[in-house]
């Protein structure tokens, strides 16, 4: 396949266009990565400030860091590394959109990054734990555990 | 997607009944050759076995949540499911007919024998997603380097 790069002076009006004939899984690959690759979300962050008082900041940080989004209350919380941001979306949108990144549903109310997923344990009554690779534990639950062994074994 | 992500669920059952009807089976054997030598059945009494894996089965019901349950939850929501299943299995020993005979030393090794078939069957479900987890988590790490 050819590539061609063309420089262009805005940051904005930065673009993939993939030219094919088909879209095979290997396309399909390549628009993942470079949709998931430049990708960022806007949050809202909690800071306790120096008068015990919570300090909102919104924020932009890129979707390859989060190690998974979670629903608590009608909230929805992204986890990166160090951070917690509080994002404008529905699980469910999360789930949709961003597939392609590698993003799947692990139980009803996390969806995690499979990329940031060390590796996954038997729990009880055919649940799985997902040790992700900062050390936290999630729950995989029975409902979606196929669909997560599908993706990445392909049966 | 929700068809697939379902689709486990009657494998696991169809599992839990095999599971059960081995193990009832087994034991039944044990104990009986143990316990009454000399007894006699016909073939109703093959049906039995099967039954207790199909009111297993039933006792999943336990187990179902709108919510999503916590591990703790889910333990104590395993141990009413042996409840019911010992209670299942007592009922139908005394509807059969077969619980005159029983003294309370039977039934209580009636009951360890139920706890520990149920607890045979989640070590060997415990045993198969081990194996699973295992083959996973190498096809993972091949998923990841290719990604990257």
């Amino acid at each position: 396949m050819r590539v061609e790069i063309r420089k262009i002076a805005s940051k904005e009006a930065e673009k993939v266009i993939i030219e094919c004939v088909k879209v095979t899984p290997q396309i399909d690959d390549i628009r993942a990565f470079a949709e998931g690759s430049g990708r960022e979300l806007a949050g809202t962050s909690c800071e306790l400030t120096m008068d015990e008082e919570i300090e909102r900041h919104v924020e932009r940080f890129p979707l390859r860091e989060v190690y998974y989004f979670e629903a608590v209350d009608e909230h929805v919380f992204a986890y990166t590394e160090k951070k917690e941001y509080e994002i404008r979306m529905r699980l469910y949108e999360i789930e949709e959109q961003f597939q392609a990144c590698h993003f799947v549903r692990c139980s009803k109310s996390v969806v995690l990054n499979l990329m940031k997923l060390g590796s996954i344990s038997p729990a009880l009554n055919g649940r799985f734990y997902a040790h992700m690779k900062n050390g936290e534990r999630l729950v995989i639950s029975r409902q979606y555990a196929p669909l997560i062994k599908e993706i990445i074994m392909g049966v | 997607m929700r068809e697939r992500e379902m689709q486990n669920t009657p494998t696991s059952l169809l599992l839990v009944f095999f599971i059960v009807t081995a193990c009832v089976t087994t034991v039944q054997g044990i104990v009986g050759t143990l316990l009454w030598p000399e007894a006699r059945f016909g073939f109703d009494a093959f049906l039995f076995p099967p039954l207790f894996g199909i009111l297993s089965v039933l006792s999943n019901v336990v187990l179902i949540s709108k919510k999503e349950l916590s591990m703790g939850q889910m333990a104590f929501r395993m141990f009413l499911q042996l409840l019911v299943i010992e209670v299942m299995v007592f009922s139908v020993n005394i509807l059969a007919g077969s619980s005159e005979n029983y003294t309370p030393a039977i039934c209580i090794l009636l009951a360890g024998a139920v706890a520990g078939i149920y607890g045979v069957v989640h070590v060997i479900m415990w045993l198969n997603d081990r194996r699973a987890a295992k083959a996973f988590n190498e096809r993972l790490r091949r998923f990841q380097e290719e990604i990257q």
